[in-house]
């Protein structure tokens, strides 16, 4: 009999140690995307037309090295701001688009995907025509305030109707990519009324582009993101509860109606000022998620940090890539992506619908 | 342990959009220590009474349990008093065995005990082994097996689970019955939908069948269990035999449709 106590004592003591094991993986894992974000950065930084090595950009950021006059102008003025923003716009895109998935309970949903970064482009389009905007404050603000309201209603546009028709996850999408078409149509209007100058001033802005960093629009960035990750971290618990399907989430507590619009109020805020500031960075905020997720797989405590750093990660790649293609001119970020995001895409629907049943 | 407590369910209802799914059901008296099968064909109403049970979907009548009022209960206070399992789990879940049954747990448990205590409800149920598989690689018993451990993971002492043995092989349905026995000896009152009519009579204390939405019989398995019951509310012809104590259902043959005049 002790013998048949100490046996199962010793299979659960097994199981919680390859639990802590497992546990402490993701934890170095998390530690090494940090590092990676970190040398992203640094390389984003030492990367360029003009030539900034990155130890000479690393050190004179701590105040190390003098740089000549037009160096330090580059570094300070056009290449951190730069570097930060993809930082931000990653993280933000990226957690935004792991809340959705889960609060959705679907693998493909993403600011992009739902139409979101359409909408915004629309808001910012017809603010940048029309002068017609929803804030009293002129210029940049009433741009990326009218494209943030337009996201903002977007989203609830296609939740009100996916709860109205009492449609399922893939309906959602299906709302999602009509009212993406609708966004572009009606934008296409506004190109075609457009003055020469606005319609450029359009096509810059939708083709998303982190030249446009300056350091308040850094400091909104990084506000929202600092508002509203300790938010997400604590419903870190009842969003994973919510990935064992809606029923077992409310008949553990959670009042899931509540935990759904909460995430999709921090998602709307967080891709809607990504894309306000930045213009339409597609697919990051899809498969970023996803690469977190097959590292650390989906509780929320992990999974969570592991998407913002994988999307700070894929953007700042990225917006080393974009100066890297044709040397001596930066393309648009958002160009970089979709062109890299586009295969994963098709990847995850195949993946999908290989699964068995 | 309390065996005096029990559920009783009056005048329940349940609507879908306009559509009555049930409409003013009452349910005799469930005593916490036993196990109650609910039965009938598909499209009974015995999820959805499950589930309005569970308080999953909105419904309207008196639950009450013992001298508390299910209604009034808070969402955490329920999840404490009532485990449910659902009929299936979603497909594509990227969590662990353990870590699904730890968030389970997550506010019924002190931190510090609760992985020693999920690993607990694995053993029980045998699946220990399976901690750190995915949700997503395991078989159909075993997800269910681990549904199962989610719906225990609070010691609930009321307990309702929708079709616990449908996806298992003969010596998991036995094992998770034994579970389910074991549950109820501790002081839980279990209600399970069945379809395996045989296995409700081999374990079920009490049985309670559903026709469209109404009650049509409650009383133990040798009671209800009849030929007539069957052809009525399944229409099969069915031979039901007794070896030893044991009711078994033999269906044999289709009822011809009942003339709707």
């Amino acid at each position: 009999m002790s013998t048949v106590v100490s046996q199962h004592e010793r299979l659960a003591d097994e199981a919680l140690a390859a639990y802590a094991g497992l546990k402490r993986r993701r934890r170095i894992l998390l530690a090494i995307l940090g590092f990676g974000v970190i040398a992203a950065f640094l390389l984003d930084l030492g990367t360029g037309p003009a030539s900034i090595s990155i130890r000479d950009a690393a050190s004179s950021l701590l105040g190390f090295t003098e740089l000549s006059r037009a160096q330090g102008v580059i570094l300070w003025q056009v290449r951190l701001p730069v570097a930060v923003m993809a930082v931000l716009v990653g993280a933000s895109l990226s957690l935004a688009g792991a809340e959705m998935q889960t609060v959705l309970a679907n693998p493909l949903a993403e600011p992009f995907t739902l139409g979101i970064s359409y909408a915004a482009a629309l808001g910012a389009a017809l603010a940048i025509v029309l002068g017609i905007g929803v804030t009293s404050l002129g210029g940049p603000w009433l741009v990326a305030g009218n494209a943030f309201l337009f996201a903002l209603a977007a989203l609830f546009l296609v939740q009100a109707l996916t709860r109205l028709t009492n449609a399922g996850a893939e309906t959602l999408i299906l709302f999602g990519i009509a009212l993406g078409f609708a966004a572009s149509a009606v934008l296409s209007l506004v190109q075609f009324i457009a003055s020469a100058e606005a319609l450029q001033q359009i096509v810059f802005w939708s083709m998303g582009s982190l030249a446009r960093a300056d350091w308040t629009v850094l400091s909104i960035l990084a506000g929202v993101l600092v508002l509203v990750v300790p938010f997400s971290l604590r419903a870190a618990w009842p969003l994973t509860a919510l990935r064992l399907g809606e029923e077992r989430a409310i008949s553990l507590g959670f009042d899931t109606d509540r935990l759904r619009l909460m995430a999709l109020i921090r998602v709307s805020l967080l891709a809607a000022t990504s894309v306000a500031f930045v213009g339409v960075v597609g697919f990051v905020g899809l498969i970023a998620p996803h690469i977190a997720r097959m590292l650390v797989g989906e509780d929320h405590r992990y999974f969570l940090p592991a998407s913002l750093l994988v999307g700070a990660l894929t953007v700042s790649a990225a917006s080393i890539a974009s100066k890297l293609i044709v040397p001596g001119i930066v393309i648009p970020i958002g160009i970089v992506t979709a062109l890299v995001g586009l295969p994963g895409f098709v990847w995850l629907v195949v993946r999908r619908h290989r699964r068995p049943a | 342990m309390t065996v005096h407590e029990q559920l009783v369910v009056t005048a329940l209802s349940v609507s879908y959009g306009r559509r009555k799914a049930i409409d003013g059901l009452s349910l005799a008296t469930i005593r916490a220590g036993t196990v109650t099968a609910l039965v009938g064909p598909n499209g009974a109403g015995k999820s959805t009474i499950l589930k309005a049970l569970a308080q999953i979907v909105p419904s309207t009548g008196a639950l009450l349990f013992g001298s508390t009022n299910l209604r009034l209960l808070k969402p955490r206070e329920r999840a404490g008093l009532i485990g449910f399992m659902p009929q299936a789990l979603p497909q594509g879940t990227e969590l662990t065995v353990i870590e699904s049954v730890i968030v389970a747990m997550q506010g019924a448990v002190s931190k510090g005990g609760l992985e020693r205590q999920a690993v607990a409800v694995l053993q029980r149920l045998n699946i220990v082994q399976l901690s750190l598989s995915s949700l997503d690689q395991l078989s159909g018993g075993e997800r269910q097996l681990v549904s199962l451990a989610q719906a225990i993971a609070r010691s609930p002492r009321l307990l309702f689970l929708d079709e616990p043995t449908s996806a298992l092989d003969l010596a998991r349905q036995l094992q998770v019955m034994q579970q389910v026995r074991a549950l109820a000896e501790e002081g839980a009152a279990v209600i399970m939908v069945l379809h395996d009519l045989s296995l409700a009579a081999r374990w079920a204390d009490q049985v309670i069948v559903l026709d469209r939405g109404r009650l049509y019989a409650t009383g133990s398995p040798q009671d209800v269990l009849t030929p007539a019951m069957l052809a009525d509310v399944y229409g099969v012809h069915a031979r039901v035999e007794r070896i030893g104590d044991q009711v078994v259902v033999l269906p044999e043959s289709a009822v011809p449709p009942r003339s709707t005049v």
